[in-house]
């Protein structure tokens, strides 16, 4: 039985370098700017929480929790271990810049669905690393699991009160890591035969929604307003305040409501290594 | 030998030179593909004998559509080439101003500053100038403060 009125709220994650605390942030603050009451939670490295120069970086914060680890893709530790019923995870490198944000968690519609994500297109692939290895593509009338990265991992909307939801995130992150590490390759894997996905954490996330048996009943869709949830910068913006969903996402309407983005991503030029700075 | 003259358009206005695509079916069963220049005068000012073979597999019609069509297609390549200079332009524009965004919350008076409305001017400022500018405020009230105290 779930939760009738359910928590809300906000998870991100920091860890590795100081530069993602910078980031994590202008985030917290920019989902403040449209939604004061907003509760959000950081995860990131003990030795950054006690760290007397970073405490300016946690004002605000609902919570800031630490991570067990330091590798780069602790957020989905974070992810599964968010004190929220319904959460948002979002990167960070992403912002909020619409106040549709505050709507965020309708989209789950009630308990209709446990998980949502934004899905990456064929017609938006050329702005990803890599996306596909065959010919089963979602966006050309995919059957059963789609030969490519249909989930982006970017942002994620989740329903905690399921426990499912938990234990989908805990093996997400525990998978990935012996994923990269070489020690877990299940035999669906075999069928990649090209490019470099084993580094992806958005490999395991596909294996996790299309082919573990333990995950199947979960109900999960994807955003509506696909890339409003996740604008990635690469995908060009035009001078007259207008965007490119028509070139990027072809099969969605977004003309029916308000097409700005409510989260712009940041990701294409940044150098994660902070010889730049954050980008 | 088969030679078969595919997909003729006409080089210039004057409509003598044509690009075609020449494929041959050797005696061999061998195949081979090329892509050929074909005038149609020789030096005498002779119809070409080539000229005289791509005329007989295109009618006049299809040489006009192929040299339509492709330069369309062309015009609509430089047209999409130029829009993703233009954005990629663009978006590079906003990361680098997200950039310097960030690198200006970490100026210590912004920093530390509680000012979340100036704070949200800065972060939603379209262009450096625009932030510089809000930069600029909040300094000067963190400034006038320190004036004040002393």
């Amino acid at each position: 039985m779930r939760k009738s009125n359910p928590s809300k709220g906000f998870v991100t994650v920091a860890s590795k370098k100081k530069t993602f605390l910078m980031g994590v942030d202008n985030l917290k603050e920019s989902i403040l700017d449209y939604y004061p009451e907003a509760k959000i939670t950081l995860f990131t490295e003990q030795r950054f929480i006690d760290d007397p120069d970073c405490q300016l970086y946690f004002r605000y914060f609902d919570q800031v929790l630490p991570t067990p680890s330091d590798t780069n893709r602790e957020k989905m530790w974070g992810m599964a271990n968010s004190p929220y019923d319904l959460t948002f995870y979002m990167d960070a490198d992403t912002e909020a810049r619409h106040e549709d944000i505050k709507n965020v968690f309708n989209h789950l519609e009630d308990g209709k669905y446990d998980m949502a994500y934004v899905n990456l297109t064929k017609a938006g692939s050329g702005y990803f690393a890599e996306w596909e290895w065959g010919p089963n593509l979602y966006d050309d009338g995919w059957q059963g699991a789609p030969d490519h990265l249909a989930h982006c991992g970017g942002v994620a909307l989740y329903d905690m009160r399921n426990p499912l939801v938990k234990e989908f995130m805990q093996d997400w992150y525990d998978l990935f890591l012996l994923q990269r590490a070489g020690r877990w390759s299940p035999p669906e894997f075999d069928n990649i035969r090209t490019g470099n996905f084993r580094q992806w954490d958005q490999l395991t996330l596909w294996w996790l929604i299309y082919h573990s048996p333990k995950y199947r009943s979960l109900r999960w869709k994807f955003f509506e307003d696909n890339y409003r949830w996740n604008y990635f910068t690469s995908f060009g913006f035009n001078k007259d305040g207008t965007y490119n969903y028509d070139y990027v996402d072809p099969n969605r309407d977004y003309g029916k409501n308000n097409p700005d983005p409510v989260v712009i991503h940041y990701s294409s030029w940044m150098d994660k290594d902070g010889v730049k700075g954050f980008l | 030998m088969k030679k078969e003259w595919k997909n003729p358009f006409w080089e210039n206005a004057a409509k003598d030179r044509l690009t075609v695509r020449l494929n041959i079916t050797h005696d061999d069963g061998s195949f081979s593909t090329t892509v050929a220049k074909v005038s149609k005068f020789d030096v005498d000012g002779k119809i070409t004998s080539d000229y005289e073979e791509v005329i007989s597999q295109n009618t006049m019609e299809e040489i006009d559509k192929f040299t339509e069509d492709r330069l369309e297609r062309h015009r609509q390549e430089r047209e999409a080439n130029i829009k993703k200079q233009k954005e990629k332009h663009e978006a590079k524009r906003l990361e680098d101003l997200f950039n310097y965004k960030l690198q200006t919350f970490e100026i210590p008076e912004i920093k530390e500053s509680t000012n979340r409305k100036l704070k949200a001017k800065i972060r939603k400022a379209k262009n450096v100038i625009e932030m510089q500018a809000y930069a600029t405020i909040l300094l000067m009230e963190k400034y006038n403060e320190e004036i004040k105290s002393e």
